[in-house]
């Protein structure tokens, strides 16, 4: 910078700061800067957000609002084993705007927002208002392990509430431990109602209070220790209850769960706590892999064929621009060890800093458990562990663990501080410990910048197949310049909708948002399909004519008003049917074949009409109802294509 | 008997500190000489180790070639060491045992020797011997010949020359100036990892033997020692013209390959090997089938866990003593060179993984982790200045002595375990069935001297690889003239994958169309040409089968070439080994010999199998 324009700035930055800053009172000038990063965090998380767009789970929520499924019954389901009543609230506010990402982004940016003022407030509570407080709070902001709820909605109505719930009854309960009123206690069992509400995972939000109140209310011999906790005894029986009502709620819901294998066990929690989790604490991965650039050479590395990849390895590959966390084995090797050297540099200097280890570390444990049962024995361990997505509360629950270390807990029984002879008398220089902070951030932001990109690729088919197609769709819908398109309802691509989640894997539900514009449907005329790139081409029933040439010269068979025609028989499978006719004016007729017995219209001349069959048959009744008498030349039975493919 | 013990416990009492340490040192070098013992005497010899058998029976062992080049290496001490066991007697494992163990003794000697030159008889030296006597690292080494005759005179004389080297640098004696050097001619007599001494040498006198800052210590170290690097320089200029004349070179490394080599050895392989890892090991599915060789295959979990635990010691260390650093910086250049050596000579050739994944390349890192471990824990005698206890204290740490041994325990155990995974498939007859090969060939060709064709032995012998050391001829040349291989005869047999004598066929179609003489096929009665199915320019075996009416010869002849072959009377095969490529095969019976050729066949021998039911 010239001395020209220096010489301003350097005048404004000297007035802010002896003006403004000096003057105001430390408190106003800690609120200004928290939200100050909040404010930042949110500009760059609100970036992430608004290049994203839906994907995979999200389809299904608006396709279950459009088509009208959401009763209050839905509320309740469970949704590939989580229970998320709040989460489904959250999609009926703005499922109504159908697959209009700005609407869906506003949500998430505002579910966000609730997140950070959250773990400000928590801090502010819990330590008070004090400089220190930025420390965490800006981990918190920073860290890429929950970059996932800023560019994927599913995964933000989830686990955006349930930090806002964990933030929410931590700051309460510390509150009610710290002052004894019952309605502290009250606020707490909300949050935690908010929490299980909407993320499994929030069911630790009660062991994790229950610690809280072990490790820094309590003290003495084990004895005095439980006389001490019997005494908020009004707390611990209304998170009982919540406790035990969620889990029976759960229960009540589940289907049976995915098969899984022991031997991903051990891989489930190394590459959880070491690959994700330590890398993530400080600013990791760096480096990412994308799901849909094949998970084969994780697979390969690991001696444990994953359950799902025994059946069809095609599932395993869904259109998602999910990353795993793919940090080389030197970089993990050194996060370890920097983590373990800051860990020993803390014990050797300071007293009673590492208690939050008694809640961290059996956290991270039973959520890499957690994983291993609920994703990792079925997909692979070299899959599921390398998700952040699983991880993303360990980030919130360590800005409060982080916290601990560098300050007391108001009102707590046991306070870190320097110890009288340290163990360890080195004081790292400043520059290191900035130098490190520094470190940690710039690993963060482009560890989340890594991440988003792929998100906000609309036309890559590679990172994101499922944007890509949909686009084209999209594209395709508004060049027809139609009101309303018409296409048979057959199943997606498997990368664009996996037989898992059927029906949903079919433009019905799917796309079922997109009516008026797209139809799907079983029975129609000229139907058209859309093919593997989300375009819209005209259908084809595939094979030659099953039924003989007809004997009416010049019309084949004639239906007037009523004609059977054999066909070769059919097996019992679903099928598609395409009858090729001349028609002497609108009408409609009824086809029956096999268990299908369908009202179909027909147009004046030469069309084609599509309908789904079921069943095994090997004659086709054609009824006219309209008196229109109608020439059909060819039946075809099979399976139905785009008629570009077909040349 | 309480008398014994009294007398012995009064005897140990009187016995000074110093003395407590080398018998304690007696002892334990006895335990591992024991341990590995164990590890030889079940083993036996493996791949290149029959190269050099080969060349030591048939006199090729003459004083040029121990200066030729074997692989990469030159290794004429190595050589020397095969030829002193090949003239034993015939696959005399006895004799390398026995080497081997000479070899090792010598080997810890020097270490022993070493640390007591560097620290004196203390008993923290201890457990850096420990260290090099008990971790896993060294031990593939010893049950291998071949690695062997490289690695553990490298050894000896690397840890010797140390020792060498820091009397000279404390008292300047000469005659310690002339052992060093010799010393480091031996190393690198013995193996090319000798080249690394130097690094050692250097970084030993400017860290502990000279004054000064950074810049000063060198310029000190250089002026003040100049006598010894001269002698070091004009030994390693000798040894790289001799080098760089000989060995043929391996072309310029990938970097890519080589800094994932780097990455992969140092982080896997080396770091839990220091704790007595790997624990764990595999055959990486390596070429050649199924061998006795393992790889490192720990854990990720225990790779990390490992790193954490060398880090917070290191971390101790440093806190804890004043110039710790050192050994760690002396290390880490040592272990960093022989890795990147390791990506350079070896990786390009056999793959990132099993270059840095096998943890016979580092075996010389024993000591320098046992030098290492001395040098940052105790002082060293006479230097400038080394390892002290910082005052005013850093870290104020009091680990019980408990811990420490229970530490030590643990890794004791786990180095036991992992030389015990390590020695098993040596141990192993399927593993390696050389032995039982070898037995069963001599003995099938003692009971009946018959001529055999020059093939490959099997695989599981001598893979593909070691041409032409596989053939019979050379890999079964210590057995003497029991073995006479041909390359034409009469229903020949051959040594099946048991060493038992098989005839000899070629699983493949005829290469001839059926003769147009029905009952006869080819009815030879004087030189005739037959076509048969083009045949390429390669080293194959042509078999006819033929019904002679007349015992006779005819010759053969095909692409490069033509031999006379006899003619027994009856139905019989005639072998031919052929070179060139040909579309026709020339018969030409002597005078009075007629046969009908009933079909030919071009291609590789094979034990015919089943033929257990017809004899």
């Amino acid at each position: 910078m010239s001395a020209v324009t220096d010489a301003p700035v350097r005048r404004l930055a000297g007035r802010v700061r002896d003006g403004a800053l000096r003057r105001w009172p430390r408190g106003r000038v800690v609120t200004a800067v928290a939200l100050t990063l909040i404010a930042a965090h949110l500009l760059f998380r609100g970036w992430m957000t608004a290049g994203s767009w839906f994907m995979w789970d999200d389809y299904i929520f608006i396709g279950q609002v459009t088509l009208g499924m959401d009763d209050f019954g839905w509320l309740f389901h469970s949704h590939f084993s989580l229970f998320m009543p709040v989460s489904f609230l959250l999609v009926k506010s703005v499922a109504w705007a159908g697959l209009d990402w700005p609407v869906v982004a506003t949500q998430m940016i505002v579910l966000q927002a609730l997140a950070a003022l959250a773990c400000w407030w928590m801090l502010r509570v819990v330590f008070g208002n004090r400089a220190r407080i930025l420390v965490p709070l800006a981990f918190y902001l920073v860290t890429p392990m929950t970059v996932a709820s800023s560019v994927w909605w599913s995964v933000a109505i989830n686990q955006l509430p349930h930090h806002v719930a964990l933030f929410g009854a931590i700051a309460a309960h510390v509150t009610y431990a710290r002052t004894g009123r019952v309605r502290w206690a009250i606020v707490a069992t909300l949050f935690v109602v908010l929490g299980v509400g909407s993320y499994l995972k929030a069911a630790l939000i009660v062991p994790v209070l229950l610690g809280i109140s072990v490790v820094w209310f309590t003290r003495g011999p084990w004895r005095t220790r439980l006389r001490t906790l019997a005494a908020s005894w009004p707390a611990w029986l209304m998170y009982a209850a919540v406790t035990i009502g969620y889990a029976v709620a759960w229960w009540s819901v589940q289907t049976g769960a995915a098969p899984r294998q022991r031997c991903e066990l051990p891989s489930a929690m190394s590459t959880s706590v070491l690959d994700t989790v330590v890398t993530g604490v400080l600013g990791g991965p760096w480096s990412w892999r994308l799901w849909t650039g094949g998970i084969d050479p994780f697979v390969a590395a690991s001696d444990c064929v994953p359950q799902v990849y025994r059946g069809s390895p095609d599932l395993v590959v869904g259109g998602a621009p999910q990353s795993l966390t793919d940090a080389p084995l030197l970089l993990v090797l050194v996060a370890t060890l920097v983590l373990a050297a800051m860990v020993f540099y803390v014990w050797g200097r300071r007293h009673d800093a590492l208690r939050a280890a008694w809640i961290l570390v059996p956290y991270v444990l039973v959520s890499a458990l957690l994983v291993y049962a609920g994703r990792a024995g079925t997909f692979g361990s070299q899959v599921s562990a390398r998700e952040v997505r699983y991880f993303s509360d360990v980030a919130a629950l360590l800005a409060f663990g982080l916290g601990t270390v560098i300050m007391p807990i108001r009102g707590a029984l046991h306070r870190p501080g320097p110890r009288a002879d340290p163990y360890l008398r080195l004081r790292l220089p400043r520059p290191v410990l900035v130098g490190l902070a520094g470190a940690v951030v710039v690993g963060s932001v482009g560890s989340s910048v890594a991440y988003t990109l792929p998100w906000h690729d609309r036309w890559d088919s590679t990172a994101f197949p499922e944007r890509t197609f949909v686009n084209n769709l999209l594209d395709d819908l508004d060049r027809r310049d139609e009101r309303s398109t018409s296409v048979v309802d057959v199943p997606l691509p498997p990368v664009i909708g996996n037989p898992v989640i059927a029906p949903f894997n079919r433009p019905s539900h799917k796309m079922a948002s997109l009516a008026p514009r797209l139809k799907a449907v079983s029975a129609g005329t000229d139907l058209g399909i859309i093919d593997d790139d989300g375009r819209i081409q005209l259908a084809r029933v595939t094979g030659g004519s099953r039924a003989e040439p007809g004997p009416v010269e010049g019309c084949g068979y004639l239906v007037n008003p009523e004609e059977t025609i054999d066909v070769s028989p059919v097996l019992d499978l679903p099928f598609w049917m395409q009858v090729d006719y001349l028609s002497s004016m609108d009408g409609t007729v009824v086809v029956t074949a096999g268990d299908t017995s369908v009202r179909v219209p027909v147009e004046e001349g030469l069309h084609s009409m599509f309908l789904a069959t079921e069943g095994t048959f090997s004659e086709v009744t054609i009824r006219s109802e309209t008196g229109a008498a109608v020439c059909v030349d060819t039946i075809r039975v099979g399976d139905v294509e785009p008629v570009e493919d077909a040349r | 008997m309480s008398r014994l013990t009294g007398r012995l416990r009064r005897t140990w009492a009187a016995l000074s500190t110093g003395e407590r340490v080398v018998l304690a040192a007696w002892a334990m070098i006895a335990a591992q000489l024991v341990l590995r013992g164990w590890a030889v005497a079940g083993s036996w010899f493996y791949a290149d180790d029959f190269i050099f058998l080969g060349k030591v029976a048939r006199g090729e062992a003459t004083t040029e070639w121990l200066f030729e080049p074997h692989n990469i290496h030159l290794m004429p001490l190595g050589l020397w060491l095969t030829k002193l066991v090949g003239s034993v007697g015939a696959f005399s494992w006895g004799a390398a045992a026995v080497e081997i163990l000479v070899l090792q003794l010598l080997a810890s000697l020097a270490c022993w020797w070493m640390l007591r030159t560097f620290f004196g008889d203390r008993p923290g030296v201890l457990v850096p011997l420990g260290a090099f006597l008990f971790l896993p690292m060294s031990f593939p080494t010893v049950v291998w010949w071949a690695a062997v005759v490289n690695q553990l005179p490298h050894q000896a004389a690397l840890y010797a020359c140390l020792a060498a080297h820091v009397i000279y640098l404390r008292e300047r004696r000469r005659w310690a100036l002339v052992m060093a050097t010799v010393l480091f001619a031996l190393a690198l007599g013995s193996y090319t990892k000798g080249l690394l001494v130097p690094v050692l040498l250097v970084l030993v006198a400017v860290l502990y033997f000279a004054e000064g800052g950074l810049l000063r210590r060198p310029w000190r170290a250089l002026v003040g020692y100049w006598q010894a690097w001269t002698a070091y320089g004009v030994v390693a200029a000798g040894y790289l013209a001799v080098y760089l004349t000989t060995v043929p070179g391996t072309g310029r490394p990938d970097p890519k390959v080589l800094a994932e080599t780097v990455d992969l050895s140092l982080t896997t392989s080396l770091a839990p090997s220091i704790l007595g890892g790997p624990w764990v090991w595999s055959s990486l599915n390596q070429v050649g089938g199924v061998g006795p060789r393992l790889f490192v295959d720990t854990p990720t979990s225990l790779v990390a866990l490992s790193w954490l635990v060398l880090g917070m010691l290191a971390l101790v260390v440093v806190l804890r003593r004043r110039r710790a650093w050192f050994a760690l910086l002396v290390l880490a250049v040592y272990a960093l060179a022989s890795a990147v050596l390791v990506g350079a000579g070896r990786a390009g050739d056999f793959g990132v993984a099993s270059a840095s994944l096998e943890l016979r390349y580092f075996a010389d890192l024993s000591g320098v982790v046992a030098l290492c471990l001395g040098l940052a824990t105790l002082p060293v005698r006479g230097a400038v200045g080394s390892s002290e206890p910082r005052t005013p204290v850093v870290l104020d740490l009091h680990v019980e002595r408990r811990w420490v041994a229970a530490g030590l325990a643990v890794v004791l155990a786990g180095s036991l375990w992992s030389s015990w995974t390590y020695a098993r498939p040596w141990h192993d007859a399927v593993q390696m069935p050389q032995e039982q090969w070898v037995a069963n060939a001599s003995e099938a060709l003692t009971e009946e001297p018959v001529d055999i064709p020059d093939t490959t032995v099997p695989d599981t012998v001598l893979w593909g690889a070691g041409f032409p050391g596989n053939l019979v001829s050379r890999l079964l040349s210590p057995l003497g003239d029991r073995v006479r291989v041909v390359d034409s005869g009469t229903d020949l047999r051959m040594l099946d994958a048991e060493g038992h004598l098989r005839p000899a066929a070629i699983a493949d179609l005829p290469r001839t169309k059926p003769g147009p003489d029905g009952q006869c096929g080819y009815s030879i009665t004087e030189s005739t040409e037959i076509e048969i199915v083009p045949v390429l320019d390669f080293d194959f075996w042509l078999t006819i089968s033929y019904l002679a009416g007349q015992d006779g010869r005819m010759t053969v002849s095909a692409g490069r070439t033509e031999v006379e072959v006899p003619v027994e009377r009856g139905l019989h095969t005639a072998y031919v080994r052929t070179q060139g490529a040909y579309d026709s095969v020339t018969i030409t019976p002597d005078e009075g010999t007629t046969l009908c050729v009933d079909n030919m066949n071009v291609g590789f021998l094979t034990p015919l199998a089943g033929s257990e039911e017809e004899q």
